[in-house]
């Protein structure tokens, strides 16, 4: 509501004045959510010796010299590959059950016992089986993102099915809709601001999930595995670092894609 | 009536002053669950550190890289760990010490029998489980074990997991082999088709779990780091003395209770257990060879890029009270 109030007042204003007063709303929150990181993390360095809690300063120009180097950048994008690959997934299949729920009232009711007996199940937990059944290597930690995905995806679109109101479809159907067309037509456009709303819970899950999963699933390389590995030879500066680029690589994503593409996909709220 | 009550004074002193003589020492003592630390296991399920007069609250923990946490946190007085875990932290800063040992390690590397391994080199281009990445096995496995075969970490797929899961996979035929420790190691030669290749402690034996305190128990309390290796001794020669009982008080804490089950028959956990006694060499002793090895490995966990500078041995070991211990054997 803030930030609506923010943005309307910036175009009221209009000109620069107004574009880095709309810019000022939307990054001051993160800078002082990084400023009190900073001031804990700064206060606990000196608390603790260095060994255990490396101060910012080390972290950081560790960092930079993590991105330096190449076997850093290859287990960045082996993340980012396990990550988008298994979103993707989960939220494809999150929405495509969600809306099936919706012309399918049995279905439904199956999808909804479903969940609520296996999203209580942490996807961590899976690993140890994943492993035996689909072997090392990516395949079981796609899968636990997946799962991690999935389910505030589909219960969110299956949510938003369920609240649709009775008299649009009564009106689509008088009017000749048969399921595929109510489907296209009447609920996928209602269920848009849900599946926002899933995706961006879905990728918080998919995110802590990936790197859990990294660190417990037999992969040699990736984020998890690097936090794990550095924790193993007492590095703590590289783990550090690692958890660091976890919070700003998130941020950034969220900030950035989940963020405009909600702004664009529910345009009509934010006028 | 003075004198009556002037007794009853001296009494309740005295009665204070032996409760306190007498009363055992609070130590936090810190072991891995795995079976190469034994030692702690019998020492606490046969009254070892009590009858040494400590009061040993042990606590299990799933690896050494946490456990030595909780040392360098002062969250515990002891721990039995991998020796590598007190370079590591003594090379960033940490105030560690190495007392004694435990075991030798020993560590086999079985591969499945349809996968053509036959030595070392035929590993190039498998599939390997091991443990946790830059623990002592990984680095004995990288620096020492691959490197006798001209390979490196680069010519073989080395996937991290859990020993059991490792298991499970060997059996499944997830994975062309495992590097595996005690009782894992005899669990898979006694329920899948594996052939050991290779074992770290007949080729190259090096003293793999050892006994770690932090530096300030050394100096604030020398008479509890005396007592608990003193416990730990009396542990090993135990399980060298008295195999079969030591398997009986091990199984429940290493092994299901039903035992394992395999085509039709069931193996009793102590058999599996006095097994994996016979092939682990228990010892409290820091030996000659033992330092030139561990000397060695400091060694390669440098040419790995673990350690980024020299650790030299004499900052991290202290052999006071294992001389002491000998001295008063003799």
């Amino acid at each position: 509501m803030a930030d609506r109030v923010g943005t309307a007042e910036a175009v009221a204003r209009g000109g620069a004045a107004g574009f880095w007063h709309a810019w000022l709303v939307r990054i001051l929150p993160y800078a002082v959510a990084l400023l009190a990181i900073l001031a804990g993390w700064q206060l606990s360095a000196l608390l603790f010796p260095a060994y255990l809690i490396p101060p910012p300063r080390k972290v950081f120009s560790r960092l930079i010299e993590e991105l330096g180097r190449p076997a850093f950048l290859v287990t960045l994008g082996r993340s980012f590959y396990r990550l988008a690959v298994g979103f993707v997934l989960a939220s494809a299949l999150g929405i495509a059950i969600g809306l099936l729920c919706g012309i399918w009232k049995f279905f439904r009711r199956a999808v909804r016992a479903l969940v609520s007996i296996l999203q209580s199940v942490p996807p961590i937990a899976w690993v140890p089986l994943f492993i035996v059944l689909l072997g090392f290597g990516d395949a079981p930690i796609i899968l636990v993102i997946i799962i991690a995905a999935f389910f505030p995806m589909t219960v969110s679109v299956m949510n938003a099915v369920e609240q649709v109101d009775g008299l649009h479809l009564d009106v689509a159907r008088v009017l000749g809709a048969d399921r595929a067309q109510l489907v296209a037509k009447v609920y996928a456009p209602a269920v848009v601001p849900a599946i926002v709303t899933g995706a961006q819970v879905g990728f918080g899950n998919a995110w802590r999930s990936l790197i859990a999963a990294e660190m417990v699933g037999g992969v040699n390389v990736g984020l998890g595995w690097f936090i794990n590995f550095a924790g193993e030879i007492a590095d703590m500066t590289a783990v550090l670092a690692g958890i660091l680029v976890i919070g700003l690589v998130s941020a950034l994503l969220d900030g950035l894609v989940l963020e405009r593409l909600k702004r664009r996909l529910l345009r009509w709220k934010y006028l | 009536m003075a004198v009556i009550r002037k007794a009853v004074w001296i009494a309740a002193v005295a009665y204070l002053v032996a409760g306190q003589a007498f009363a055992a020492e609070k130590l936090r003592v810190a072991y891995v669950h795995v079976f190469d630390d034994a030692p702690v296991v019998i020492a606490r399920d046969k009254g070892f550190f009590a009858s040494e007069g400590l009061d040993a609250q042990v606590t299990m923990f799933t690896s050494g890289p946490t456990l030595v946490k909780g040392l360098v946190t002062d969250q515990s007085d002891l721990g039995v760990l991998g020796f590598t875990n007190a370079i590591t932290w003594a090379a960033q800063g940490a105030d560690l010490k190495i007392i004694g040992k435990v075991q030798e390690g020993y560590h086999s590397l079985v591969a499945r029998n349809d996968r053509g391994i036959k030595s070392l080199k035929d590993l190039k281009g498998k599939t390997l489980a091991s443990q946790a990445a830059g623990s002592t096995a990984d680095i004995v496995l990288k620096g020492v074990v691959l490197k006798s075969a001209g390979l490196t970490d680069k010519d073989v797929n080395i996937v991290y997991t859990a020993p059991s899961t490792a298991l499970a996979s060997l059996r499944s035929g997830r994975v062309d082999a495992a590097f595996l420790f005690e009782p894992y190691d005899s669990i898979a030669k006694a329920s899948a088709p594996v052939t050991e290749i290779y074992e770290i402690g007949k080729v190259w034996p090096f003293p793999c779990m050892v006994v770690i305190v932090p530096g300030r128990l050394t100096r604030e309390r020398p008479e509890a780091v005396k007592k608990s290796l003193a416990a730990l001794r009396r542990s090993m020669e135990f399980m060298k003395e008295k195999p079969a009982e030591a398997a009986r008080v091990l199984a429940p804490s290493f092994m299901a209770e039903e035992g394992l089950a395999m085509e039709g028959k069931t193996i009793a956990p102590e058999e599996i257990m006095l097994k994996s006694l016979k092939t682990n060499i228990f010892d409290w002793r820091l030996g000659k060879n033992d330092l030139s090895r561990m000397e060695e490995l400091t060694g390669v966990m440098k040419t790995l890029g673990i350690l980024k500078e020299d650790v030299p041995l004499s900052s991290v070991v202290d052999l006071r009270w294992q001389t002491e211990l000998e001295r008063q054997k003799r």
